[in-house]
């Protein structure tokens, strides 16, 4: 036998387990000479024969999957759906809390912005990595070992309800925004003067920094009253938009930005108060107070703007 | 004017699709009488079933795996073989695949005829 179809005919064994190893080698070597003779015969030099017989038989890899009945694929389609919808939804659900989670825990350790945003980001692509990799892999096995049935029999009553698909603004949401609005800026007004502590000598204390109301508050306040007007526009036009999710956008980070930047600066609230109820550092940068106070405005207000686009684009 | 071209791969791929079930049929069909690997590719090539060798060959040990062909060793010639037959499921298989095949054949002509079945 020549050098080439030794090669070739160890290169196909060499992924056959060794019980079927023997008979296969037998009956591949047979029909493998039987084809270079038959080309012999038809005029073909021997060199040209075994070149084109070895050619014509293809990748050795692929024939020896053939012969063993492997499949050519990780997750077949049996399972696949099932694989992808559990990947996302974990990958959905458990990355961000994580990102969320390590970020808040960061900052309180005293922690940069910096170094607040890589760990966060960080650590949720370790865990995004590993979810993928174990999934995938415990896929894998059940591919090549189990019950090919998907997990759950798909029946009609998997079908998701219809979700509000239509980007359509209710009554009762801008009611409720309206109210939650004016609320807000009642607060806001009453903090100034109700909202605190008497201190000792009968002046009373705020909670928040009497030096907000110089710029700030008077700001917010004018911003909260755009947004009172904005939820009637939305009202008006019944459907979101393109426009309207961006003028989402502007009102929230309009308010957002600011109030995060006054707390990171420790501006926002008054460290008098604080020090009258006898909570030390309640009020600085890297407590936990603040850190889990920026981390929940940050994450309704991204969630709020967010659901605006989602909205203008079901609407069309 | 729309002018629709298929390339060749196309039409190579629709055929393939299209003989792939008539091959397991002509395997059973022709090992009534016994054969071996390289013979086998011969006689189905002179009959007119276009089959690969790596393709062939691992469906053989396939076949013979659920019991649809029998297999035996012929150590006498020059060169050892692997003879194949039909086994007695492997006939009654055959039938009742060639029953199916001739209805889909009828079928196909009155469509291709204009008529309903």
């Amino acid at each position: 036998m020549s050098e080439l179809i030794e090669r070739y005919v160890g290169a196909t064994l060499r992924s056959i387990p060794e019980t079927q190893r023997t008979d296969i080698e037998a009956e591949l070597r047979a029909s493998i000479e039987d084809a270079v003779e038959a080309r012999i015969a038809a005029g073909e030099s021997i060199d040209t024969a075994e070149k084109d017989v070895v050619t014509d038989l293809g990748d050795p890899d692929r024939l020896a999957a053939n012969y063993t009945g492997r499949p050519g694929y990780l997750i077949g389609p049996d399972l696949f759906f099932d694989y992808k919808r559990l990947l996302t939804v974990l990958l959905i659900t458990v990355v961000p809390i994580v990102a969320v989670v390590v970020g808040v825990l960061e900052a309180i350790d005293g922690g940069d912005v910096g170094s607040v945003i890589s760990r966060a980001i960080g650590l949720a692509f370790t865990v995004a990595v590993q979810i993928g990799f174990w999934v995938t892999l415990v896929f894998a096995v059940m591919e090549r070992t189990g019950e090919k049935t998907p997990a759950v029999e798909w029946t009609v009553s998997s079908l998701p309800p219809l979700a509000p698909t239509t980007g359509e603004i209710k009554l009762g949401e801008t009611v409720a925004s309206a109210v939650f609005l004016v609320g807000t800026i009642t607060a806001l007004t009453l903090s100034r003067n109700v909202l605190g502590l008497t201190a000792d000598d009968g002046a009373l204390l705020p909670v928040f920094n009497p030096a907000m109301w110089n710029f700030w508050f008077p700001f917010f306040i004018v911003v909260l009253a755009v947004e009172i007007i904005f939820e009637v526009v939305k009202y008006r036009k019944r459907r979101w938009t393109w426009s309207l999710a961006s003028v989402n956008l502007v009102l929230n980070a309009a308010f957002a930005v600011p109030v995060i930047y006054l707390l990171a600066n420790e501006q926002l609230l008054n460290p008098a108060f604080f020090a009258e109820m006898g909570w030390t550092g309640v009020e600085a940068w890297g407590g936990v107070t603040v850190t889990i106070t920026v981390a929940v405005i940050a994450v309704i207000v991204s969630w709020d703007t967010i659901d605006g686009f989602r909205n203008a684009k079901l609407a069309g | 004017m729309f002018i629709v071209t298929y390339d060749d791969a196309q039409v190579e791929a629709h055929l393939k699709e299209l003989r792939r079930g008539s091959v397991l049929l002509a395997v059973l069909l022709v090992l009534r009488k016994p054969g071996y690997g390289y013979g086998l590719l011969q006689r189905l090539e002179e009959t007119g079933v276009e089959v690969d060798a790596n393709t062939l060959y691992p469906m053989l040990r396939r076949l013979e795996k659920q019991g649809l062909l029998t297999s035996e060793w012929d150590t006498d010639g020059a060169r050892p073989r692997k003879y194949y037959t039909t086994s007695d499921d492997g006939v009654q298989l055959a039938g009742k695949l060639m029953s199916s095949w001739l209805e889909m054949t009828r079928a196909l002509e009155d469509l291709n005829r204009g008529e309903s079945g």
